[in-house]
């Protein structure tokens, strides 16, 4: 038996399986698919393009108590127009009225999408009609070594609009977390999701497969702020025509933190715009990853794409691999891309120190303003000034 | 105020300061002119705390204290402040937001409190008009896309701001059109006090024009090597530094 083939199966049985409410015969379909990819598939090496800088060993090594559910809260006020639920609280045919899950995700190729599609335990599904929706979920890990799938669905539906801003809080050694979520954005529909991972010691894969309509609008933001593994995949299809799709994110990576921000853009069709903004701090030991990929099909002409991934690596032992990449097969297309990794700017520093701000609080500015692109970025102003107090605190600590 | 005594620094093993003296008292400007490279920026970034030069001999008082003892932020908190020859852009930084930081931090040092919202607005607004800076300037980022006059006269209003006791121009007058010459020199003089020096490093005698200096000194391969009033300077004007130099060499 191969050492990989030797690594899943301790990991399927360690992580075992837990359905809890999301044990439904609706979901019966995506389960057997799953379990039939599952037991084809290997996880992944660093030998795979995909996951060439970021290791998983210490994942499937660990040792889980999967009974210890991982608590999920909702906040907003659900209506017939808008609404958030568990999949236990939904009836079968509201199921069977929504998106088929399981369409967008990648459970052919990909070992954690075929494992959460045959053994996920729970998850949100947050549905919008009106023009001012808005819910948060809140995840909170607690016990050490706990796991937690969800699977996740989000419709916003032809020129409706919706904000979303998840969190992963708590503290739980050893934790693991393997969510996917299919997002469904229609004709004219606006929609911004704000995640904010903040678990020590978890390591977590997070999947978001994304179907953008002709005339949408998203817009993705995801702070990594604590953790031991971050491994985040947005993968969008802009599958219609004016779309405008923007993508950022903020790593904060501390100790011997690994961040990774992984994101697909597919353009197929023409006038469409996207850009990306993605920022990292490394402190100490830590790690960060980008791979940003583009893809303008032939159909999709006058695309444009822009991309961007700025890294300051804090000490000398933190590192960062950074691949912004494009495949163009449109001729009239405007597109760009650009990595930078360095150091901080001493003159700046010592420019605000002769002024009279101590070396503690020049640097803590100097970061903040590095970042500020990001949270500018994000319109919703309560998720916006939360994650600005989260960074003062995290920054001013370092 | 300040003392200079027999002050050596180099870079990277280049000697560049080698024996500096010089003495200011409160109410005093004293001028710095020499040629490129004699020393004069060097000078004021290892009064100002810079790392990058090391200090291998002599001392510096201020007031009393051991100057080149301190942190860069203490200095300036003491009241030492240097109007940089090239400023730094910080994108993202507020100049107004970084200055309230300052404003707070130099209090803070003092023993004060900090300075309450709306008056620290009303100094702004004070001290924005006192040199002339637009308002969409001060609300910018720190010297962001600043054309070179702004950034000078950001270090002018900054200066205004913090209201040092030992102010060092490093060439704030280079790049500035006339008016804004003007500007900033009656800036500096209005903040003028008998409690309060400069120190104003320039290449040009036009600036003395505006801002009367007590002593001209000029600085040569690291060395005060003639000092004089501030007819001293019209004399360098009119025949350049060669016949003082020469005496130098000797
Ligand atoms: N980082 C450095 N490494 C090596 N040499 C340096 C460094 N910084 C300054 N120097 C040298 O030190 C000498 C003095 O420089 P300084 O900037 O003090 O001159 P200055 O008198 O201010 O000249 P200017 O009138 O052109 O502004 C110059 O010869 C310069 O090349
Ligand atoms: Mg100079």
């Amino acid at each position: 038996m191969s050492r990989l083939l030797e690594q899943k199966e301790d990991f399927l049985r360690e992580i075992g399986q837990n359905l809890n409410g999301a044990n439904r015969s609706v979901f019966e379909g995506l389960r057997s698919s799953g379990e039939e990819q599952l037991s084809k598939l290997l996880p992944p090496s660093t030998k795979e393009e995909y996951w060439k800088y970021t290791k998983l060993t210490k994942i499937l090594k660990g040792t889980y108590s999967p009974q210890q559910p991982v608590i999920m809260e909702f906040l907003g006020e659900s209506d017939e127009q808008n609404y958030i639920r568990n999949w236990e609280d939904m009836e079968a045919e509201e199921i069977a009225s929504l998106p088929k899950l399981g369409v967008t995700d990648r459970k052919e190729e990909h070992f954690f999408d075929a494992l959460n599609a045959a053994r996920f335990s729970d998850g949100f599904c947050v549905y919008a009609e009106g023009d001012a929706a808005r819910f948060e979920v809140y995840e909170n890990f607690r016990g050490p070594g706990s796991v937690s799938q969800k699977r996740n669905l989000v419709v916003v539906k032809k020129g409706a609009s919706l904000k979303l801003i998840h969190r992963l809080k708590g503290a739980a050694r050893g934790a693991f977390a393997n969510n996917l979520t299919e997002v469904y954005v229609e004709e004219g529909a606006h929609f911004e999701y704000i995640m904010i991972q903040d678990v020590q010691g978890l390591s977590q894969i997070g999947s978001i497969y994304v179907e953008q309509k002709s005339n949408s609008v998203v817009r993705f933001h995801t702070a990594s702020l604590s953790g031991d593994l971050n491994r985040n995949n947005l993968n969008i299809r802009v599958n219609g025509e004016n779309c405008e799709s923007y993508l950022d994110g903020i790593s904060l990576g501390v100790n011997a933190n690994h961040i990774d921000h992984h994101t697909i853009v597919d353009h197929m069709q023409p006038n469409c715009m996207s850009s990306e903004n993605y920022k990292g701090i490394f402190y100490d030991q830590s790690r960060g990853v980008f791979n940003g990929k583009v893809f303008v099909r032939q159909l999709a002409q006058k695309t444009n794409a822009f991309q961007s991934n700025q890294n300051i690596l804090m000490s000398d032992n933190s590192s960062v691999d950074s691949k912004p990449e494009l495949e163009i097969y449109a001729d009239d297309v405007k597109c760009s891309h650009g990595s930078t990794t360095g150091q901080f700017d001493e003159e700046a520093v010592f420019y605000l120190r002769s002024r009279g701000i101590g070396e503690d609080s020049a640097r803590q500015l100097l970061v903040q303003a590095f970042l500020a692109e990001i949270t500018e970025a994000i319109q919703d102003e309560e998720a916006r000034d939360e994650l600005l107090s989260l960074l003062d605190l995290k920054i001013g600590s370092e | 105020m300040l003392e200079i005594k027999n002050l050596k620094a180099r870079i990277e093993e280049k000697e560049i300061l080698r024996g500096i003296d010089l003495k200011i008292n409160a109410g005093e400007v004293h001028a710095i002119m020499g040629p490129n490279g004699s020393g004069k920026s060097t000078l004021a970034s290892v009064l100002a705390g810079r790392e990058d030069y090391e200090v291998t001999g002599g001392s510096v008082s201020f007031d009393g204290k051991d100057l080149l003892d301190l942190k860069p932020e203490d200095r300036a908190r003491e009241g030492l402040f240097l109007a940089f020859q090239y400023p730094v852009e910080i994108p993202g930084v507020s100049n107004v937001n970084f200055l309230k930081t300052a404003v707070n931090q130099i209090r803070e040092y003092k023993g004060l409190e900090p300075m309450a919202a709306k008056e620290f607005l009303k100094m702004v607004r004070e001290r924005k008009d006192l040199v002339e800076m637009p308002s969409d300037l001060a609300q910018r980022s720190v010297n962001e896309g600043f054309s070179g006059g702004e950034k000078k006269r950001n270090e002018i209003f900054q200066m205004a701001m913090l209201e040092p006791k030992l102010s060092i121009l490093d060439e704030t007058d280079s790049g500035l059109d006339i008016d804004a010459l003007r500007v900033v020199a009656n800036g500096v003089n209005k903040l003028r006090t008998p409690q309060n020096a400069s120190l104003v490093i320039t290449h040009y005698q036009r600036l003395l024009d505006y801002i009367i200096p007590d002593f001209v000194h000029v600085l040569y391969q690291g060395r005060i090597i003639r000092s004089g009033g501030k007819e001293l300077a019209l004399e360098l004007e009119e025949r350049g530094y060669d016949w003082i130099k020469e005496g130098a060499e000797a």
